[in-house]
């Protein structure tokens, strides 16, 4: 467990400032990857951070504070998004990417790394047409590079079922992907 | 295998790694001789290689510093609610009622001692106790069931009106019991109610207050029924003085021919037949 996690812990307020400058990058990140909507990735920020607020002495250092922090934001999500389908069946627009996103510093770069970059935009495209669930595994697999295993943990399921999630995702995005790029 | 080459979804599948590990070592042994699915391995691993390479870039700065205004305000605010009255509130109701066994235990053995002691209070006070303090409590008896099939249970249900409907169910050797049917035999007007009063009293231990009742109803009783069931009650007691007496004025007064015949049945078997020596008086 880090130093700035017992801080935190102790009621050290400067310390949970530190803790949520640190880590709110990839929780905004994550929220918006599920969500695939620009406020409602903030809504789900604000509900995280003070979960963590409340609840951090609960923190025992079982699993990295990262992994501890995406199982809160995956939950708050998920139920976020449930919540938001019942209270209204007008579809949500997603806000674009290139408006959440900082942009890429368009330095000379490589051909390869262009085109890696180009099939990067069109996988994030993909992912938003996802399943919630599938959506979610495939997320904490290749964007924030989670283990099976750890993404079993984060989303409270078995590690078959995570498989299962990520071979169908993969399989439907990389299809996607291919027409995108014909 | 040979010949029927690996399917997109199991290339698929080895590639992620979402494969059982027997399954993927026999891919593996099939592309060491097969040259199309090894290329279409790569194929696939490629593409995996580049979701796993993914740089995702980072949210814009003016976002992320919004939000944590928003979170940096509502904490503080949390913060301030905190030592606020209601919270102190909050927090001591959280605390009684927080799943900390010892004080679960303590809480569950004070609802249980509580129960008990108000049940009690319930049960003895207005309900079932002796004609006195709480003789106001039945004014009216609404029913006495019984029942037989649960012999040393709850065999009697007794449901009593003032203001409210008690009902009360217990064994009908309970001395509080007991003392409620003495009580009910003095002043119910409705026959049957007082039938099931003295059926209590059949089940109960012999006493003085009870023999007491017994003779006070083959006295006084209007309901010929109630005075056969005292006499043939009064049977099982030890002959008295007081018995005695009551025998031979009811084999003297009693209008009821039933009655007479008991009470002479019993004074016969006496030592000393009383219904002779009062013959032999006259």
């Amino acid at each position: 467990m880090t130093e700035l996690v017992k801080m935190a812990q102790q009621g050290d307020s400067a310390a949970f400032e530190k803790l949520v400058k640190e880590y709110d990058s990839r929780v905004l990140s994550l929220a918006y990857q599920i969500s695939g909507n620009r406020q409602d990735a903030e809504d789900i920020y604000q509900e995280v951070f003070m979960r963590v607020y409340r609840k951090i002495k609960s923190f025992k250092g079982d699993c990295s504070f990262y992994t501890w922090l995406y199982r809160i934001t995956v939950n708050c999500s998920l139920t976020f998004i449930g919540k938001r389908k019942r209270m209204s069946h007008a579809p949500i627009e997603g806000s674009g990417a290139e408006h959440f996103y900082q942009a890429v510093d368009s330095g000379p770069l490589p051909d390869q790394e262009v085109v890696s970059a180009e099939m990067m935009d069109r996988v994030r495209r993909c992912v938003d047409e996802l399943p919630l669930q599938q959506r979610s595994a495939f997320v904490l697999r290749f964007f924030h590079h989670q283990k099976i295993k750890e993404v079993a943990w984060i989303m409270g399921c078995s590690e078959g079922t995570v498989k299962n999630y990520i071979h169908r995702s993969t399989m439907k995005v990389k299809e996607k992907v291919a027409l995108l790029s014909a | 295998m040979k010949h029927d080459h690996i399917s997109k979804e199991d290339m698929h599948k080895y590639v992620t790694g979402c494969m059982r590990k027997k399954q993927a070592e026999r891919i593996a042994r099939h592309m060491e001789s097969c040259e199309r699915c090894r290329n279409a391995c790569a194929e696939a691993e490629e593409f995996i290689r580049t979701l796993e390479g993914a740089v995702i870039p980072e949210p814009q700065h003016d976002i992320l510093l919004k939000c944590r205004r928003k979170l940096f305000a509502a904490v503080k605010e949390e913060e301030t609610r905190k030592f606020s009255l209601s919270a102190a509130a909050e927090r001591a109701a959280e605390f009684l009622f927080r799943p900390v066994p010892a004080v679960k235990f303590a809480y569950v053995a004070a609802v249980f001692a509580a129960g008990i002691f108000f049940g009690r209070y319930m049960y003895s006070g207005p309900v079932i106790s002796s004609p006195g303090a709480g003789s106001k409590a039945f004014t009216t008896i609404e029913s006495i069931a019984f029942d037989t099939s649960r012999p040393g249970k709850s065999m009697v249900s007794l449901v009593l009106r003032e203001d409210r409907t008690y009902t009360v169910d217990t064994s009908p050797t309970d001395p509080r019991l007991v003392d409620a049917a003495i009580y009910i035999l003095k002043h119910e007007d409705r026959d049957d109610i007082r039938i099931k009063a003295m059926k209590i009293l059949q089940h109960a231990k012999h006493t003085e207050d009870i023999e007491r009742a017994l003779i006070s109803r083959l006295n006084s009783d209007e309901n010929p029924g109630i005075r056969l069931m005292a006499i043939k009650m009064l049977k099982m007691f030890p002959i008295n003085q007081k018995i005695r007496d009551t025998l031979i004025a009811a084999f003297f007064k009693d209008k009821n021919s039933g009655i007479r015949y008991e009470a002479s049945d019993m004074l016969r078997n006496l030592p000393e037949n009383p219904i002779e020596t009062v013959n032999t008086n006259i």
